[in-house]
């Protein structure tokens, strides 16, 4: 059986991109409004295309801002502050499609107040003429922290699968973005009476990075998206047959995070070869750092998010804190798993954590003579501190070696490697995949690997070439739209 | 997080008190099985309007056990209520049929009664099909196979089901009944109903959680084609082929695939809220004030995890699970930690309970985000929480006139008139009073407002609807039977 | 010598490493195919010599290190515990008498030589259980394939769910290493965390997850060791007492436990395997509903079923059969017994309900960790276990339950089963599927 691996060159595009621009992948990329106080946004449906990684192409409705000439998949991601008074107008530009309908915006858990257009079932919705007049204004006050959805209220059997969705993020009282991180000279030294500063212990110069309250502070943020297509649904509505997409019993073949089937996951945001899909999904850390993942599920299917690397300790679902103390901030209700199920029309957010502890071995070459505060905690009594990898490794004439394996098993180190083999993994990051542990799931089409699949990498300290490796600060790309 | 107080601890222990002395009271359903066609309003090819008869297999209630004095079967089946103190007997009887008409022979022609999540307290059950049934050539090590998991009910013959051992098996709770023959056909043929256990302190659904009113959301999902082939008898379901059988039945029910996606029983399209006093709910459930505690009991004997998603504010506090509330700490029945979700994964033949209360008054649309919708509608049904306007129910005086009474709320303003309807069932003797002023002089208070009619509805046995709505107060109704 | 065993520091090594002999030529010539081995040679690693559960014997008991920093010292029954499996192929029968081609891993004794068994393939995988704070050392060798010899394919071993997980054990392909056919790997868990874990192949995760290479893995909790008498917030330890926490007061207490697995066959990708045709991912469809690698009826029996096909020659009546579906499913207890289910989902395609419709089920962790509720002041953190009559997994999961048997059921017979009722089938065979039952003595 003829085995299809990832793209290698493609791969190499999204290695030099993720060199070029550094941490190119981190935070959350969305739209802001930066007018103290309240949000406006303008939204408008069109018709276009997606890829799917495996070089089909898939129509699909969106939405967009007014920078932007295309529809995108999902839907801008819109953040906004905490009692922002949000006001979003929707314009419906699907007249010309052969399925051309009345389309509008819904916001679980927000009152909304919809003004324009005419009545429909969920709320006012926006008639296909493309016309200012027949828009649609939403207003809602923010007036709960969290990440949550919005997606279409419109004939939403078809108009969900279409790819009218997307996230709303709700940055709490108090949010502050930390201007630069603080990342510690972490570099060893040859004198170990020289003391390092520890890089578990940030200080953040200044920012109040959390989700939701203090036990939800981050260092990273980032979105994932879950969705899943079934393309005959969107032919039938291409041609017009809106009857028989209805009828239809959906059977999804493309699974997809942030609008992009793996290994298209892996590349950078505003990416120019994937016009209508702008975000990726690339994941990076440092050990003893926080991830804050926040999920969106838009797809038809429940989707078992499983984070490789460590448990995933859940504080959040639908924007409601999971705490015993309403307002405290303390998430003392979550919970932790390795499989998280992304359920269609939920929202989940979840505290990710990595180190080396309980490792058994030291994750750091002894060859480094890397300083004891490279491990959390530094005053552990393990004795894991210079330990090495308690079992020989196969040599290299028996062995597979993946693309992001830098051929060692120390963090920040390298090994040699067969010629042709490895090459992806720029710093000697560890590279864990977070995927749906459907496997099926895993596919674009009849086509392994694929699908609902992304990668976290826990990076050291230090570059390839030994210097300081910083990871911008979460949160950033956030743009006006207008 | 919201948290309910208990505020029952005295009154249980005079319920035990009750239960110490075995004096609890019987309380007995009898359900005839009969296949029933329910029709579906679907549309053809063209896109033209068109009438399904599907074939389903049904439960009816009936007064006594007799099976002459039944209605007309229902899916899902006709509402149990017992309260947790009572000593809950079903009497099944099996009037299964093929559209010949014909007594089914599928699994012999049993049927059986179960509810999931509560214990029978005498199991005659499991009945088995012995392994030769399945390999004439024989794997002698292959064990026997259930049929039935309680006892059944024979062709033409009644059967009885309870529950009660002690004090505490009959929990309070959202449940499902459903048939324990054969369920992968016998539930998906449309064997299965509603049933509430009520605990025995009046305003409680739950030991422990109270609250102002209680509405059903039970889906349910239709295979039109699997119903088509089990109703044709064993030429076109035949699990077990026998020599000299027709070719070319089904013989398992694996592969599925749902047409019709039900709530409460039909397809609803997701039309625009327009109530109307034959549809006051346009479509959906009307539970208590906004502001109040209304428990929505979802019910699923769907065949695949449905999702109700709210469209609006209206957010739900999951309380409880397959009639197994989320007391925290775990072991007490005094605190629940509720489970805020604006989405609720439902899954197969399981239930869930959700509080609402605030978010948005009037009418919000649930959806199922599973996108359980076909042309001939779906999961989609309007969860009404009026916000101005509630009626009592209806008392009628020693005279022999009904005393209709409805509360507004000032809100609702002067200008504002409500509209009343009461109704016996029967709609020639429907009573509809229009355009009764609200005349809200108390600023920020409720009023009454109160209406003698003289009228036929006051005979014991009647049972009485007053319904009242209201341009921006919303709708509102209750029903009584009058004694 | 290459450049990783170079950086092994010989002097630090722990572990003995054994060749077990190159089984190439026995196992090409048997299948009779032209495979040209390259450097291919077996290997164990393992500190030291074990007994027959796999314990090193010159462990010394040791500490636990949880995953907070704190350490203590705990009497455990070995330091250190060696397993060795093999990756292969063989075939594994459903219920309705269908024997489908399957990858899988087989157990191994210490030392035995992977080359001296044939059909390699066990559904489920074979149990890896360990107690918190021993060191784990899993060694899988890849055996060749026998029915796909055109295959040369890696595999790895991935612990689903192990906290704090390196890179290089972690067994995804992409990232990481994965041995070739006649090639061993060991893989090195330093088990900081009690909990019901899985394991499976990550290679090419779709097609040999679908083929069976899936496993149960659980680990005891160092409350287990407790000195007799122990007192845990009032309830007493005594030796032979097993939780499935450090729950320290006893909450997570069981008598029997079971572990349970979802894993689900589509007959047409096996088919499609066997058969060397183009593998249908998109159209991938379980048909086979399965608890432990059997359906009902077959989940009830507790003999244990033979690794043949009657219709591939050479597997029937040549000895060279091997046990491929150890593992029953049905629940026996006696009333009022505590019974600890570490039911897990290694499903790679669908979602399953699982409802016990009679008795409720106690959820006390999930996804390996023990569910707790918010530190009330009383110095440890409450419970927020709950109730429940259904559990709803997709691939990937895991819950831990507790099932009281109820004191007045003697004798009464109960089911575990899914309630997408259209899985209880075996394919085209009603009357099966995704089901077991409680059988109360």
């Amino acid at each position: 059986m003829a085995k299809i691996s990832i793209s290698k060159a493609a791969l190499a595009v999204s290695a030099v991109a993720l060199g070029v621009t550094g941490g190119a992948f981190a935070g959350v990329p969305g739209y802001v409004d930066p007018t103290p106080g309240s949000a406006n946004f303008d939204l408008t449906v069109d018709a276009g295309y997606i890829s799917a990684a495996d070089g089909s192409v898939i129509y699909m409705w969106g939405l967009h801002t007014p920078d932007r000439s295309l529809m995108q998949y999902p839907a801008p991601t819109l953040i906004v502050n905490e009692g922002d008074e949000v006001s979003i107008t929707l314009t419906n530009c699907l007249d010309g499609e052969a399925a051309a309908e009345n389309t509008s915006l819904i916001f679980p858990g927000f009152d909304v107040t919809a003004t324009g257009g005419v009545a429909g079932a969920a709320t006012r919705e926006a008639a296909p003429t493309c016309n200012a007049a027949d828009s649609v204004t939403y207003t809602f006050t923010a007036d709960h922290a969290g990440t949550f959805l919005y997606q279409s209220g419109t004939n939403i059997s078809v108009q969900s699968e279409m790819g009218l969705g997307g996230a709303l993020i709700v940055r709490p009282t108090g949010f502050l973005h930390r201007d630069e991180m603080d990342i510690p000279d972490a570099r060893p030294t040859a004198d170990p009476t020289v003391a390092t500063e520890d890089p578990f212990n940030y200080v953040p110069q200044s920012g109040n990075q959390i989700a939701y309250g203090t036990g939800t502070d981050f260092d990273y943020e980032y979105l994932y998206v879950l969705t899943d297509i079934d393309p005959d649904i969107h032919e039938m509505v291409r041609i017009g047959d809106m009857a028989g997409a209805k009828s239809r019993d959906g059977k999804a073949v493309y699974w997809m995070i942030n609008g992009r089937a793996g290994p298209d996951t892996f590349f950078a945001n505003d990416v120019p070869w994937l016009p209508t899909q702008p975000y990726g999904s690339m994941t990076q850390m440092q050990p003893g750092q926080k991830v804050l993942v926040r999920t969106v599920s838009l797809g038809r299917d429940l989707h078992p998010f499983h984070t490789h690397g460590n448990n995933l300790r859940v504080v959040a679902v639908d924007g409601n804190l999971l705490s015993s103390v309403p307002g405290s901030g303390i998430p003392d209700l979550g919970f932790s798993d390795f499989t998280v199920s992304g359920i269609p029309g939920q929202t989940f957010d979840g505290v990710f954590e990595w180190s080396d502890l309980g490792m058994g071995w030291d994750i750091f070459d002894e060859a480094t003579q890397h300083p004891v505060e490279w491990h959390e905690p530094s005053a552990r009594t393990d004795g894991t501190h210079g330990g090495v990898i308690p079992v020989s490794l196969p040599g290299i004439p028996d062995l597979t070696f993946g693309g992001f394996y830098s051929g060692s098993p120390y963090l920040g180190s390298f090994g040699q490697l067969p010629p042709g083999e490895g090459g992806l993994n720029l710093n000697g990051g560890f590279f864990y995949m977070w995927h749906s542990h459907n496997e099926k799931e895993l596919v674009n089409n009849d086509i392994f690997p694929g699908g609902m699949m992304t990668m976290l990498i826990v990076e050291p300290f230090l570059d390839g070439n030994g210097d300081q490796l910083v990871i911008p600060r979460g949160s950033i790309f956030e743009k006006t739209a207008n | 997080m919201i948290r309910h107080r208990l505020t029952r601890l005295a009154l249980s222990a005079c319920v035990f008190g009750v239960f110490a002395s075995g004096s609890a009271s019987a309380k007995d359903y009898f359900l005839k099985a009969e296949r029933v066609e329910i029709p579906v309003q679907d549309v053809d090819a063209n896109g033209a309007p068109v009438t399904v008869m599907v074939p389903m297999w049904g439960y009816a209630q009936c007064a006594a056990k007799d099976p002459n004095q039944c209605g007309t079967a229902t899916v899902p089946g006709p509402e149990i209520t017992v309260k947790e103190n009572e000593n809950l007997s079903v009497f099944v009887y099996n009037d299964l049929k093929t559209s010949a008409g014909d007594h089914v022979e599928l699994d012999a022609g049993r049927t059986s009664f179960t509810v999931a999540g509560l214990r029978l307290r005498l199991n005659y059950g499991p009945i088995f099909w012995g392994p030769s049934k399945f390999d004439p050539a024989g794997d002698p090590d292959q064990p026997r196979r259930v049929r039935s998991m309680t006892q059944e009910a024979r062709p033409g013959q009644w059967q009885r089901y309870s529950w009660l051992w002690k004090q505490g098996d009959l929990k309070p709770g959202t449940y499902i009944y459903h048939s324990a023959t054969h369920p992968a056909v016998q539930v998906q043929m449309g064997l299965y109903g509603p049933m509430t256990v009520l605990p025995a302190a009046a305003s409680e659904v739950y030991h422990g959680v109270s609250v102002d009113a209680a509405v059903d959301i039970f889906y349910s999902e239709i295979d039109a084609a699997f119903h088509a082939d089990v109703d044709k008898g064993l030429d076109g379901y035949n699990p077990i082929p026998q020599p000299g059988n027709p070719a070319g039945a089904r013989t398992s029910p694996l592969v599925y695939s749902p047409t019709y996606y039900l709530v409460n029983g039909k397809p609803q399209v997701d039309g625009v809220f327009a109530p109307t006093w034959d549809d006051p709910a346009s479509g959906g459930v009307t539970g208590a004030f906004y502001d109040r505690k209304t428990l929505v009991r979802f019910r699923s004997a769907a065949l695949r995890s449905r999702i109700p998603m709210t469209t609006g504010a209206t957010a739900f506090d999951v309380i409880a699970e397959t009639a197994e509330p989320y007391y925290a700490p775990p072991g007490q029945e005094v605190t629940v930690a509720a489970r805020r979700q604006n989405a609720i994964l439902l899954p197969a033949l399981t239930t869930k309970d959700a509080i609402v209360q605030g978010g948005k008054e009037g009418a919000t649309l649930i959806v199922d985000r599973a996108l359980g919708e076909t042309n001939a509608g779906g999961m989609n049904t309007f969860l009404v929480l009026p916000d101005k306007l509630q009626v009592y129910p209806p008392v009628c005086t020693p005279a022999g006139n009904l005393i209709a009474r409805v509360r507004t709320n000032s809100s609702l303003g002067d200008q504002q008139v409500i509209n009343f309807k009461i109704s016996n069932g029967t709609p020639a003797d429907d009573l509809i009073i229009n355009n009764v002023p609200a005349q809200a002089q108390f600023a920020g208070k409720w009023q009454y407002r109160s209406i003698l009619v003289n009228s036929p509805f006051c005979a014991p046995g009647t049972v009485v609807t007053l319904s009242a709505m209201s341009g921006s107060g919303g709708f509102h109704s209750d029903t009584v039977t009058i004694e | 010598m290459n450049m990783i065993r170079e950086r092994e520091k010989g002097s630090k090594m722990t572990s003995r490493r054994v060749l077990l002999s190159s089984a190439a030529l026995a196992v090409c010539t048997w299948v009779g195919s032209g495979m040209t081995a390259s450097a291919g040679e077996f290997y164990q690693q393992c500190p030291g010599p074990v007994n027959a559960e796999g314990e090193v014997l010159d462990g010394v008991g040791g500490q636990v290190i949880r995953m907070d920093g704190t350490t203590t010292s705990i009497d455990l029954p070995a330091a250190s515990v060696c397993y060795h499996i093999v990756g292969g192929d063989g075939f594994i029968r459903m219920a309705d008498g269908t024997p489908l081609y399957s990858f899988g891993f087989s157990p191994l004794a210490d030392g035995q030589n992977p080359g001296t068994r044939a059909l390699k393939s066990n559904l489920p995988a074979p149990l890896i259980r360990a107690v918190q704070g021993q060191k784990v050392y899993l060694t899988m060798s890849n055996v060749p394939f026998i029915i796909r010899p055109d295959l040369f394919d890696p595999h790895s071993v991935h612990w689903h769910g192990f906290p704090n997980a390196s890179a290089v054990f972690d067994g995804v392909p992409d990232n990481s290493i994965s041995p070739n056919p006649l090639s061993s790997m060991t893989y090195f868990y330093n088990v900081a965390r009690p909990g019901t874990f899985m394991y499976h192949c990550h290679v090419e995760a779709a097609e040999h997850m679908q083929m069976g290479m899936v496993g149960n893995l659980y680990v005891e909790p160092a409350q287990d060791f407790l000195p007799d008498g122990a007192d845990l917030n009032g309830f007493t330890h005594n030796t032979g007492d097993r939780y499935a926490y450090n729950d320290g007061d006893g909450s997570t207490y069981f008598d029997i436990e079971i572990p349970l697995q979802i894993n689900s066959y589509d007959g047409a990708f096996h088919k499609a395997h066997y058969n060397v045709q183009p593998l249908p991912f998109a159209e991938m469809e379980d048909t086979y509903p399965m608890f432990n690698g059997r359906g009902y009826p077959d989940t009830i029996r507790t003999d244990v079923f033979l690794n043949a096909n009657p219709d591939f020659p050479g597997t029937t009546g040549t000895g060279l059969e091997t046990f491929a579906q150890p593992l029953s499913s049905l629940i026996s207890a006696a009333p009022g017994d505590k019974v600890l289910l570490r039911i897990s989902s290694l499903s790679t395609v669908d979602y399953y309900t699982l409802v016990s419709p009679d008795l409720k089920m106690q959820v006390v962790g999930q996804g390996s960790e023990q569910r707790v509720g918010p530190d009330l002041g009383a110095g440890s953190p409450s419970k927020a276990y709950y109730n429940t009559h259904q559990l709803t997994l997709g691939g990937g999961q895991s819950y831990d339950v507790i099932i009281d048997i109820p004191d007045n059921a003697s004798g009464d017979i109960f089911f575990l089963y899914t309630s997408n009722l259209n899985q209880l089938a075996n394919d085209q065979q009603d009357y099966g599927g995704m089901m077991t039952e409680i059988h109360v003595q």
